[in-house]
């Protein structure tokens, strides 16, 4: 039996109630359950099979039942520990991957132009764009590693669906630059 | 892509807010008038202005990539990511020498440990597929532990294994240098005899697994090493399922299975157990006496070879071969239908060891004749069914071949199907801790399968009957009150309505079948627990009422039979249980005396034909004692006439009395502990209800806790023990309130409550557990609120 739901819901309650060491505890608790859920997906190779964090976060919150009883600035703020969390889980995978690769006797397969950004470099990047633009940065989190569409972004943010789409073009061309280099 | 340091960051030294203010300006712009923009608003300031224009050139270069989510990137290159340890590398306390063998399921090398003073050679597997998640990592875990523990002289031992820091599993196993079983007995030219005593040694290690609950599945030429001194070794026992997960192999396990030696079960993806291994065993044989496969021509593409393997006799030629007694030996192992088959290694080896001796062996030659022998000793056909089968062979014999495959097909199907949930589903719940989600997945194949052959079995009295059995053995496995099971409620009564309907229809149609009529009396009280167990008091009292019906038909009709009177007497006793759920919300007293009065009846009818000394009905009297009380002890509480609880008390005190007899018995029976460790819950409460004795109770508590955890620890999973476990505490907590005992009170409800809260997440839709956690959190907080 799985034991980590009933605490989360205690967590859960705590944090609503305003205790500031709840979230600790929370973020820890559910990291790992977020953390089996994508090491399943990732290695999901299945054609067809979409992979989208969003599904990921949304499984997440299926499994706390409890989330429901939160008010939505409370659900906004859960969902940024939840992207926090994915970035996290994503450059750790990241890191294995280039790990293995350098140790890989079989060459991964050559001739694949790189136009795509790797995430290990955008998470650089964004550190950096966080430095000049936080609330940018935050946008790109949600984004890019929550998997949250724009309108969540703007409901968990509290801004408007302008302001997100408007930031997030920005960053994008930012991030292109500093990862890309044009 | 460029260093991240090379080139200033646009903007670094200009103010943020302009840069962005000025992109978006510009950005919807065409050149030209974005040259003019840029010109107007940046001035002289050359640093804002390439600042900007970098940005703009970005934003029209910018990889569509962004727009999908880091996870998809991630993924796409994730699952190719494999380690792949070289020569030399250390692999744990392991150094690499070379790579064995790479395979479908993995890649083996060969490593050496040399941080002792002796110097061990190991093989290493590291496996590719089937443990992806938490669930996966422990099943792996406890799968290899009962590979570890597998030690015969001709099985390579499992000596080691883990998981890398990447996630991925490995097995160490014991080095075996040796020939493959066929090239060894073709380069020594092995004599015939010889060859059959490398294949019995074989047979005897492939038993001693199946006896340890292991099947090898994949067994061939390659996995059966003979070391120079002769020796055959088996390597990779289990494996394959390891691998598979589940007791249904995958289709992608299926490929990294040898189809040569595969047998038709396996090829089809249908549950594998024993008899798989006798085929391939059978397939093995057949290569070291004839020096290739049985099937010919040998096939090639896969798609034909499962055609085969499920179809195709094996080919005897060239004559002279294979003859006599030893074709019959090998035709028996080699049947298409698992329970066609040798029943085990044991009577094949046995066989092969009669030839050699010159005896007679039991193997015999295939025939019409023979089946149709076969059919009218089946159980499953009937009469009826079994006379048309015979007049259809006289008729001719392409009918019969096609109705009699048709009719053994689908019984086989429900055959392994039976054996899937017994020999997987049912031991996997015994002897495999934390693999939950891997028995539900289990159990809804099983559902899918029931429901598919449900849909064929109208007008087929045999298989409708197998069917309903089926179902009922699924509901069991879902959650069938009061023992073992997954906590599954909804999907239980589902199941067992199945089996109501399709025994409803039997039962109508053989109206004078008591087996038939037992069968759904005991279904219909399966439906009431669960209804009752959801708060469905109508639809529980219907269901009790229907059994009752039944059971007193029964017992009218055999008035001495010992087992219609228990069910009888159960009957009414699940009437008065969904009564006295049906009482509780207003708890008046003519209800709780109805309820009573039921339990009576019930003792009445159990008493009716003098006492019996057979256990179950020693078990439902002392059970009845203790129900009795209930009702009383409810009027007790209403009425403040502590006479009713003096009278529960002396019930429970002969209830009491049988079951300690019977626990003394035989304390190894995990049953007869429980009912007693039950009783004393009862027994304790009474106690102090009626006599005030608070010392007696605490101890009859203790006594009762005691036995559960003993029950708790042989089975972790137990989701029933650990309930009990719950009620205990809560009795406790009751017991100790009403002493005033406050702080201990408190302390015991909040053991209770932590627990009733873990079965709550396991079974959501329990309304018991609803009532319960409902019932202990009142009492808490009623304790926190009382001073001390």
């Amino acid at each position: 039996m799985d034991a980590a739901p009933a605490s989360v819901t205690f967590w859960l309650r705590r944090w609503h109630a305003g205790s500031e060491d709840a979230l600790a505890e929370l973020t820890e608790l559910v990291y790992a359950d977020l953390r089996g859920l994508a090491r399943r997906y990732l290695r999901d190779e299945s054609p067809g099979h979409t992979l989208q964090a969003t599904a990921l976060v949304h499984e997440l919150y299926v499994r706390i039942g409890s989330i429901q009883d939160i008010d939505w600035k409370g659900r906004g703020q859960f969902i940024a520990v939840a992207a926090q969390m994915m970035r996290r889980i994503l450059i750790d995978h990241a890191r294995k991957r280039r790990a293995a690769k350098r140790d890989a006797s079989v060459a991964v397969p050559a001739g694949e132009a790189v136009v795509e950004p790797d995430v290990l470099d955008v998470d650089r990047a964004l550190e950096k764009l966080a430095a000049q633009y936080p609330r940018h940065a935050q946008i790109v989190e949600l984004r890019f590693f929550g998997g949250l569409q724009a309108p969540e972004i703007a409901t968990s943010l509290g801004l408007s669906l302008r302001t997100v789409e408007r930031d997030w073009q920005f960053a994008r061309a930012w991030l292109q630059h500093e990862v890309a280099g044009f | 892509m460029k260093s991240p340091d090379s080139d200033p960051l646009p903007g670094a030294h200009c103010d943020p807010a302009r840069v962005e203010e000025l992109f978006h300006a510009a950005a919807d712009l065409a050149a030209a008038e974005q040259d003019a923009l840029l010109a107007r608003e940046c001035a002289a300031d050359r640093r804002l202005e390439s600042a900007v224009r970098a940005l703009l050139a970005a934003n029209r270069q910018a990889s569509p990539a962004w727009d999908r989510s880091a996870f998809e990137l991630e993924a796409r290159h994730g699952a190719k990511a494999t380690y792949h340890p070289r020569p030399g590398e250390f692999f744990g306390r392991y150094r690499i020498v070379r790579q064995i063998a790479a395979g479908g399921m993995g890649f083996v090398y060969e490593a050496v440990r040399d941080d002792t003073e002796f110097h061990k050679r190991v093989a290493i597997k590291l496996v590719q597929v089937g443990v992806d998640d938490a669930s996966g990592v422990e099943r792996f875990r406890s799968e290899r532990q009962i590979l570890a523990e597998l030690e015969h002289p001709n099985i390579a031992r499992l000596l080691d294994g883990g998981t890398t820091d990447d996630g991925i599993p490995y097995l160490v196993m014991e080095y075996v240098d040796g020939e493959p079983l066929d090239r060894f007995a073709s380069q020594r030219n092995l004599s015939r005899t010889d060859r059959l005593h490398l294949f019995l040694q074989v047979c005897d290690a492939v038993q001693y697994a199946h006896r340890h609950l292991v099947v090898h599945r994949d067994l061939k030429p390659g996995n059966i090493l003979v070391t120079a001194d002769g020796v055959p070794k088996l390597l990779d026992f289990g494996i394959a399922k390891l691998l598979s997960g589940d007791a249904q192999p995958a289709a992608a396990t299926i490929h990294a299975l040898t189809p040569e030696f595969a047998s038709p079960e396996q090829v089809l993806g249908r549950s594998v157990g024993t008899a798989s291994d006798v085929y391939s065993l059978g397939v093995l044989l057949f290569l070291i006496l004839a020096g290739r496969t049985p099937y010919r021509p040998d096939p090639t593409r896969a798609a034909d070879f499962v055609k085969a393997v499920v179809e195709n006799e094996p080919a005897w030629h060239p004559p002279g071969l294979i003859l006599g007694d030893l074709q019959n030996i090998l035709a028996q192992a080699l049947r298409k239908e698992p329970e066609r088959r040798y029943l085990s290694v044991e009577q094949f080896a046995a066989d092969v060891r009669r030839y050699m001796d010159g005896r007679p062996v039991s193997a015999r030659p295939d025939s019409i004749g023979y089946r149709s022998r076969k059919f009218v000793r089946r159980r499953i056909v009937p009469l009826a069914a079994a006379t048309a089968l015979l007049v259809a062979i006289a008729a001719g014999v392409v009918s019969t071949l096609i109705q009699s495959r048709r009719a053994e097909r689908r019984f086989n199907d429900v055959r392994s199907l039976a054996h899937s949930i017994l020999f997987d589903v049912y031991d996997a719940i015994n002897e495999l801790p934390g693999s939950v989600s891997a028995r539900r997945l289990v159990v809804s194949r099983a559902q899918q399968y029931l429901d598919s052959l449900a849909a064929e079995a109208a007008g087929d009295p045999a298989l409708t009957r197998e069917l309903a059995e089926s179902y009922l053995r699924l509901g069991d496995v879902r959650g069938r009150p009061y023992t073992a099971n997954l906590g599954d409620t909804v999907g239980a009564l589902e199941s067992y309505q199945k089996a109501v309907a399709l025994l409803e229809r039997d039962v109508s149609q053989h109206p004078d079948d008591a087996a038939v009529q037992e069968e759904l009396a005991e279904a219909y009280m399966n439906v009431g627990v669960i209804l009752m167990r959801q708060n469905q008091t109508d639809g529980s009292m219907a269901a009790a009422k229907q059994a009752i019906a039944i059971a007193q038909r029964l017992s009218d009709r055999y008035p001495h039979n010992v087992v219609y009177r228990e069910q009888l007497a159960h009957a009414y006793m699940r009437l008065g249980q969904a009564e006295d759920v049906a009482s509780q919300p207003t708890g008046e007293v003519a209800a709780k005396q109805r309820v009573l009065a039921t339990y009576r009846r019930a003792l009445d009818v159990l008493q009716a034909d003098g006492p019996h000394g057979e256990e179950s009905w020693q078990i439902r009297l002392a059970t009845l004692y203790f129900y009795v009380g209930y009702p009383l002890r409810d009027l007790g509480a209403r009425t403040g006439d502590v006479q009713y609880y003096q009278e529960a008390f002396a019930s429970a005190v002969k209830g009491d009395a049988i079951n300690r007899r019977l626990a003394e018995a035989n304390s190894a029976d995990a049953a007869r502990v429980r009912r007693l460790a039950d009783g004393l819950v009862d027994l304790g409460n009474l106690r102090w209800k009626c006599c005030r004795d608070l010392d007696g109770a605490l101890r009859d508590l203790q006594a009762a806790l005691a036995g559960f955890q003993t029950i708790v620890e042989r089975d972790t999973h137990n989701l029933e023990a650990r309930r009990d476990l719950a009620n205990v505490h809560n009795a406790r907590s009751l017991v100790l309130s009403e002493a005033n005992q406050n702080a201990a009170a408190l302390a015991a409800a909040h053991t209770a409550l932590g627990m009733y809260e873990q079965l709550a997440l396991a079974d959501p839709a329990s309304a018991e557990n609803v009532r319960v956690l409902a019932e202990v959190r009142a009492r808490i907080a009623a304790l926190e609120h009382e001073p001390r």
